[in-house]
C-alpha cells in the first residue's frame, strides 16, 4: 500500500480526471469507485492517527527504556 | 653663636623623637603608680615614679582587656613598653602594653629561673614535639570537671566534632595539691591510653591560680607523655611552663577544643561543601535538561502534531469534496445532455404536431404519406388521420402552386 500522501495525491488526480469533458461516463464512474475506495481507506488512516495521539497523551507515563515511538512519522503500515 | 647649625624647634624635636624612640626599643619599668586618670576616650593616663624621677604613662584602650586589675594611685606597677616622644608638648612617655602588679615580679623570677633549668635538659625543645593527630578519634582532657575549661572544651567539641570521644580525667586546677594530681593523670592518660590526644589545662586566674600548670612534676610528665599533650592554661596572655613542654600551646582551652578538631571540621566542610557542590551542579544540569525538554511537553508534542495532520486532513477533505463533486457534476452534464435530446426528440414527435390541428393523409392505395399534393389525382382514395380517429375521403381536385414547391 502507498503511503498516505502518495494515496491522497492520486484522489486529487481522479477528481481531477472525472471533470474532463472527454472522459466517458463508465470510465468517470471506475474513477469515482476508486477514488471512494482511496477516500475511506485514507479516512481510515486518519482515524488510526487521531486515537493514537488520544492513546498516546491520556495513556499511562512512558517508561524510561520504551523505545520512541517512530513508526508514525515513517509512512509505511 | 655658629649659624650653620641652627635647627628649628620642629627639627630639633625631630631628632630628640628619632634619638629616644630608635634607641630604647621595649622596656620593662617598674614604679610607683600616681595621677592615675582613665580618659572618657577610655585610654588610661599616669604617671610612674620612684624617690628620683617621674614617667608619664599611658594605656590605650585596645590593651586594656589584657589588664587583669583595677588600677589604684599608689600601687607598685611593673609596664613593659615603649618610649615616643609628643611632640606638640615637647614631652616624651611611656606606651605601655603590658602591666602588671609588681609584687609578682618574684613568682616571676622564680618561673623564670625554673623554665631555664627545664630548658637546658631539653624539655621544651621542638624535636620533641609530637604531631598532634589531625583525626583524634578520643580526646582526654585533664582539667576540674565543674570548670569553665571543661564546658567550654565539651561545648565546641560537640558543635563541631560530635563523634569524638571526650574523657574527662578529673583534677584540681589551682591549690598546692593540683600539680601533682595533674601531673599522675597525665600518666594514667598514657599508662591506660585514654586519648589519641591529651589538653591539660584550665580558665583564666591569676598568676597564682595558673601556678600548678607552671610545676616541674607537671612540665615533666607532659614532656614525658607518649600521647600528643595540648597546653590551654587560661586567657590569650596568661602562660604556664606546661605551655613550653607541650607538643601544643593553644592560647585557651576553647581553642584547644578547636585545634583537636580543626582537621577534621575542615574535612567535614570540605565534604559538606562537595556534597553541596555535587548536589547544585546535578540540579543545574536537570534544571537545564528540563529546559532542553520543555518544548516536547506532551501537551506541545499534540500540538505540533496536531499542527502537521491539520493540512493533511483539510486537502484530504477537499480531495473527496472534489471526487463527490466532479461525479455529480459528470453526471448532471449528461443528465442534461439527455435532456436536451430528449426535448429535440419531443419536438419531432408528430403526436404533438396533430394535438395543435394537423392531420396525416395517406393513400388508402399504397399507405404512403402525402407530402405533395401531386402524390395523389382525382378519384384517389385518402385516409385522413387527424388525433383521433380515421376519416375515408376522395381527392377531388388537385393544385399546385406556381414556383414553390418544396421539391429539394
Amino acid at each position: 500500500m502507498k503511503n498516505f500522501e502518495e494515496r491522497l495525491e492520486r484522489l486529487e488526480e481522479l477528481g481531477d480526471n472525472i471533470r474532463k469533458p472527454e472522459l466517458p461516463l463508465d470510465d468517470a464512474l471506475k474513477a469515482f469507485e476508486e477514488g471512494i475506495r482511496l477516500a475511506r481507506s485514507l479516512e481510515k488512516d486518519l482515524e488510526k492517527v487521531e486515537s493514537r495521539i488520544e492513546v498516546l497523551m491520556n495513556g499511562p507515563e512512558v517508561k524510561a527504556d520504551t523505545p520512541p515511538e517512530l513508526d508514525l512519522f515513517n509512512g509505511g503500515d | 653663636m655658629d649659624q650653620d647649625k641652627k635647627l628649628s624647634v620642629s627639627e630639633l624635636t625631630g631628632m630628640i623623637r628619632q634619638c629616644l624612640e630608635n634607641s630604647f626599643g621595649p622596656v620593662v619599668v617598674e614604679g610607683e603608680l600616681s595621677n592615675y586618670r582613665p580618659s572618657s576616650t577610655g585610654h588610661l593616663y599616669f604617671t610612674l615614679k620612684d624617690s628620683g624621677a617621674v614617667i608619664s604613662a599611658v594605656m590605650f584602650k585596645n590593651r586594656l582587656r589584657y589588664l587583669g586589675f583595677e588600677p589604684k594611685d599608689g600601687m607598685l606597677l611593673r609596664v613593659r613598653g615603649s618610649i615616643s616622644v609628643y611632640a606638640q608638648r615637647g614631652s616624651y612617655q611611656i606606651i605601655c602594653e603590658e602591666m602588671e602588679e609588681a609584687g609578682t615580679g618574684d613568682i616571676l623570677a622564680i618561673l623564670e629561673k625554673r623554665k631555664r633549668a627545664l630548658a637546658a635538659e631539653g624539655l621544651f625543645d621542638e624535636g620533641r614535639k609530637k604531631p598532634i593527630p589531625r583525626f583524634p578519634e578520643t580526646v582526654a582532657v585533664i582539667s576540674s570537671p565543674t570548670g569553665a575549661a571543661v564546658r567550654d572544651i565539651l561545648n565546641i567539641l560537640a558543635r563541631r566534632a560530635g563523634s569524638i570521644r571526650v574523657i574527662i580525667l578529673p583534677a584540681p586546677v589551682q591549690g598546692t595539691e593540683a600539680a601533682p594530681i595533674i601531673a599522675r593523670r597525665i600518666e594514667q592518660a598514657n599508662q591506660w591510653k585514654l586519648g589519641d590526644v591529651l589538653i591539660v589545662g584550665r580558665g583564666g586566674g591569676s598568676l597564682e591560680d595558673l601556678l600548678p600548670f607552671s610545676e616541674e612534676a607537671v612540665v615533666r610528665a607532659i614532656a614525658g607523655s607518649a600521647i600528643p599533650v595540648v597546653s590551654a592554661v587560661g586567657h590569650e596572655i596568661d602562660w604556664a611552663l606546661s605551655d613550653f613542654a607541650a607538643d601544643l600551646r593553644a592560647p585557651t582551652p576553647s581553642a584547644a577544643a578547636e585545634l583537636v578538631s580543626s582537621s577534621r571540621t575542615e574535612v567535614l566542610e570540605k565534604l559538606r561543601r562537595s556534597a553541596k557542590n555535587l548536589k547544585e551542579t546535578m540540579e543545574g544540569r536537570l534544571e537545564r535538561a528540563r529546559l532542553l525538554i520543555k518544548p516536547f511537553s506532551t501537551e506541545d508534542l499534540e500540538y505540533r502534531f496536531r499542527a502537521m495532520l491539520q493540512p493533511r486532513l483539510l486537502r484530504f477533505d477537499d480531495a473527496k469534496e472534489a471526487l463527490l463533486s466532479a461525479l455529480s457534476d459528470k453526471i448532471g452534464d449528461m443528465r442534461r445532455r439527455a435532456e436536451r435530446a430528449l426535448i429535440n426528440l419531443e419536438a419531432a414527435n408528430p403526436q404533438a404536431i396533430m394535438e395543435r390541428g394537423y392531420s396525416v393523409v395517406v393513400r388508402e392505395k399504397t399507405g404512403a404519406v402525402l407530402r405533395d399534393a401531386r402524390e395523389t389525382g382525382p378519384g384517389d382514395r385518402l385516409i385522413i388521420r387527424p388525433l383521433r380517429g380515421i376519416i375515408t375521403a376522395t381527392t377531388e381536385a388537385v393544385e399546385i402552386p406556381a414556383a414553390n414547391t418544396t421539391e429539394g
